[in-house]
């Protein structure tokens, strides 16, 4: 049962029986752990603890009051008997230097990667780097491919004037080097930070899905199936909710997954000019453009680099195996 | 063909309309500074008048107090009057400030205010004509003691009205100011000052025309300051690059300014209502090259844009050449060895490349030749790391049209007649193949934009993506509008020029896009 050939069921099935595919997408899902297991991997409180009698659960999660920017130093020496604590792997958080400001290289069991120019612990940093490229990555991807696929299949099933404006809107949107705008609107907007970066990335990203999705239900709206269900009755919603959309999933998730990379790209590359998120954030981009002050710490350089270059070319490999399993004409 | 263009061309306009209102969007997310309530307008007027007219000036030339896209209700010289007159009448909070407006109208209000001054209450008529007394000082009738007494002013300029109501007519102002062109005199600087703000519209058109010398230039210069209180510098020896330097100035001035001194009739009443815009203001900025000054370092962008514009086009050109001469050969291998190792290998290594982030790789090569490398070899970089990341797509493009096009009869029929395989591929298939890959180089051309802003950063190259992190830096709007505003059109024409190309090689495209109505395929 693998569905008809150019399905979407079709199409995964094929992909899944390449073997690097499947790495790639161990690889994915192993940052996503990462991303979501953060605070246990690195942080400078503990997940569990007892101190001066209290009991904290996963405290590096809840961050209470009473421990304030507790230390794994601090509460060793302030520890009473019977008080005990477990670490994350990594007892240090990702903003805060926990060393003197020098960058150390592959330290010690402590800084298992060692540390950047401000002393901050660089395995920390890459942990809540990944979880920020991720989230906004997803975030985005969700915001353009709905907005695109809903302009999309407007503008193919009304047609008219609705079409004229989004092809419009679309030819506009492409004239324009999506980094530059990017940048120029970040730079410019008076409180520019997370949210106004994943709005701009779907308002600049929108184009590409809306105009496959458009092609998709102009083919779709001639078939016959279509012309019955209008012939038994059907409203035009209910056609283009029932009939016609069902159609557009297969290019939305190849846009979704190539997008996916494709945003992890550019917001690590509006971070490394930054103008991405907010500074008190940290991101891969972020931790690339600060190797530039530190010239010979080759770690600070190729560690979250190569990190963006395997979650790229991961997010790539599967996107475009899907893409090709879907349209056996670009890749025969 | 030509209607083929001639279609293609067209429909370019809406998209370029689209890019103008989206640079003009980019403009607004700058804030307004917030107006100051009438209470602190009327203290700063009474203490300090400059300081008033520097904080309008301030306002006008970012056209603030506009609406953005449709003025429902465009300001003319008989508005002005209006408003400044019921004001005045009624004497109520605006009454100062509507007399300062007044006498900054000055002679351009006029042939709407002193004929109606007799209708007034005397009252209201005394704070009229006293309200002008400004205007006296700078037409030269303030030695007049009529002028100054409340009492005798409205009789005063009842008279004067009288006088010279003749002057004050477009014909008559034209006259001197060629009079003025032929050759200054006292005399002839004297009559444009007598009708002062009046004689501006005419002085501006002389100043734009081509045919006026450097001097004269000078002159008509020298009188409109006198009229408009606006200053602008003339040195005593007049040279080319001053008098353009002047007739910038005064053009700027006249486009966020000029709506004052002149009365609309009712076409000119529908066009203002979409020219006193925002947008509108902008825009005509825009289309006369004037992007403004640059604010960090009052350079104009037109002339930054013209340093660092060849840098970054030299550095996207180059990759674009470079790729496409590297990707159309790998693309024609892997069709030919379809399937096989080599295939495999190209597509593992062009899908490689893709997936490196322009930056990082440029930041490895910095890293690898160190930061005092020579300005050529960091250009070669540049390129290097700009042709990588575009390679992909073109090769994979150049391959599947390749393959398209060797499974044809024609190939087939080429191979059976014994022609050798390199020409087949060459000559037969790659001439077909290549027309689509070509037509991509406009696709492109944002992308490698976008990349060389980055790669320019990192490589410390001056062009415009160095110059665009410096402005952003700098908070310096106008220049990122600019830049913004220029690829943009830059890509469009391209796009542009590709279509057309296109078209003219394949008139398959031509009929198809004469059959649609302009939909984005």
């Amino acid at each position: 049962m693998t569905g008809r050939p150019g399905s979407l069921r079709h199409a995964v099935a094929i992909v899944r029986r390449r073997r690097w595919v499947g790495a790639c997408a161990v690889l994915l899902a192993m940052l996503a752990l990462v991303a979501v297991f953060a605070d246990e991997l690195a942080s400078a409180r503990p997940i569990v603890c007892k101190l001066h009698g209290r009991v904290h659960l996963l405290a590096n999660v809840t961050r209470p009051a009473e421990l304030g920017g507790i230390g794994r130093d601090r509460f060793e020496a302030t520890r009473a008997p019977g008080d005990f604590a477990i670490w994350p792997l990594v007892s240090c958080g990702p903003s805060t230097p926990c060393g003197p400001p020098v960058a150390r290289p592959l330290a010690s069991f402590a800084h298992p990667l060692g540390t950047d120019g401000s002393g901050r612990d660089v395995f920390a940093r890459l942990v809540y780097g990944t979880r920020s490229a991720l989230a906004v990555a997803v975030v985005a991807v969700v915001a353009f491919v709905a907005l695109g696929a809903a302009l999309g299949a407007a503008a193919g099933f009304f047609g008219g004037a609705v079409d004229f404006a989004v092809a419009r809107a679309v030819e506009t949107l492409s004239s324009f080097p999506v980094p530059l705008l990017a940048l120029v609107v970040q730079a410019l907007l008076p409180n520019s930070g997370t949210w106004s970066l994943v709005a701009i990335i779907a308002a600049l990203r929108w184009t590409e899905v809306a105009r496959l999705v458009r092609a998709e239900v102009l083919a779709t709206e001639v078939r016959d199936y279509v012309t019955a269900a209008r012939a038994l009755g059907a409203s035009p919603l209910r056609v283009l909710y029932r009939h016609i959309l069902p159609m557009t999933i297969s290019p939305i998730v190849v846009s979704t997954v190539l997008g996916l990379g494709q945003i992890v790209l550019l917001e690590s590359a509006l971070d490394f000019l930054r103008v991405g998120l907010p500074p008190s954030v940290p991101t891969w981009g972020e931790m690339l453009s600060e190797s530039r002050e530190h010239f010979a710490a080759w770690w600070l350089l190729l560690l979250p680099g190569s990190l963006l270059f395997a979650s790229v070319t991961a997010t790539n490999a599967i996107g475009e195996a899907l893409r090709d399993a879907l349209d056996p004409r670009i890749r025969t | 063909m030509l209607r083929y263009a001639f279609r293609r061309i067209l429909w370019a306009v809406p998209t370029i309309f689209g890019i103008s209102i989206v640079a003009f969007l980019v403009t607004t997310l700058i804030p307004v500074p917030p107006r100051l309530p009438l209470a602190e307008l009327n203290d700063a007027l009474a203490k300090n008048p400059a300081a008033y007219d520097a904080y309008l000036d301030t306002r006008r030339a970012g056209a603030f107090d506009l609406p953005t896209f449709f003025n429902d209700a465009p300001r003319d010289v008989r508005a002005i009057v209006a408003e400044c007159v019921d004001h005045l009448a009624k004497n109520d909070d605006h009454a100062r400030i509507a007399a300062h407006e007044l006498a900054r109208v000055g002679g351009a209000a006029f042939p709407y205010l002193l004929p109606t001054l007799d209708r007034l209450e005397p009252s209201a008529r005394e704070r009229v004509a006293l309200a002008l007394l400004p205007v006296a000082v700078r037409i030269g009738e303030d030695d007049d003691p009529r002028a100054h007494d409340p009492a005798t002013a409205p009789i005063f300029w009842e008279q004067l009205w009288e006088d010279r109501s003749l002057e004050f007519t477009a014909p008559a102002v034209r006259r001197s100011v060629q009079r003025l062109l032929r050759g200054a005199t006292e005399g002839r600087a004297r009559d444009l000052i007598e009708v002062d703000t009046f004689a501006l519209p005419e002085l501006m058109r002389a100043m734009r025309d081509r045919h006026t010398s450097d001097d004269g230039v000078a002159r008509l210069s020298q009188v409109a300051s006198r009229a408009s209180g606006h200053v602008v510098v003339v040195p005593l020896a007049m040279t080319p690059a001053a008098a353009r330097r002047i007739r910038a100035d005064w053009s700027t001035w006249w486009s966020t300014h000029g709506e004052d001194y002149v009365a609309l009739d009712a076409g000119e009443r529908i066009f203002a209502s979409l020219a006193d815009t925002r947008y509108g203001k902008w825009l005509l900025g825009a289309l006369t090259g004037e992007l403004g000054t640059v604010t960090r370092d009052g350079e104009p962008s037109s002339q930054k844009l013209a340093e660092c514009a060849p840098i970054t086009t030299t550095l996207v050109l180059s990759a674009m050449f470079l790729s496409f001469a590297i990707a159309v050969p790998v693309g024609v291998i892997g069709a030919r060895r379809r399937g096989q190792r080599v295939d495999h290998v190209l597509a593992a290594v062009m899908f490689l490349l893709y997936s490196l982030p322009s930056y990082f790789l440029a930041e490895v090569l910095v890293h690898a030749v160190g930061t005092d490398a020579s300005t050529a070899s960091r250009v070669v970089l540049a390129v290097l790391v700009m042709t990588a990341s575009s390679l992909a797509v073109l090769s994979r493009f150049q391959r599947a049209s390749m393959i398209d096009v060797l499974g044809q009869d024609y190939v087939r029929t080429a191979r059976a007649k014994g022609v050798r395989e390199t020409r087949v591929l060459v000559v037969h298939a790659l001439r077909n193949a290549i027309v689509p890959t070509v037509t991509l180089a406009g696709l492109q051309l944002p992308f490698l934009f976008g990349t060389a802003i980055v790669v320019e950063e990192v490589f410390a190259l001056p062009g415009m993506g160095y110059e665009t992190m410096r402005a952003v830096e700098a908070h310096d709007a106008t220049w990122l509008v600019a830049t913004v505003l220029v690829v943009a059109l830059a890509t469009t024409a391209t796009l542009l020029a590709s279509d057309i190309a296109y078209g003219f090689l394949d008139p398959r495209i031509r009929e198809r896009l004469l059959k649609t109505r302009g939909v984005a395929e």
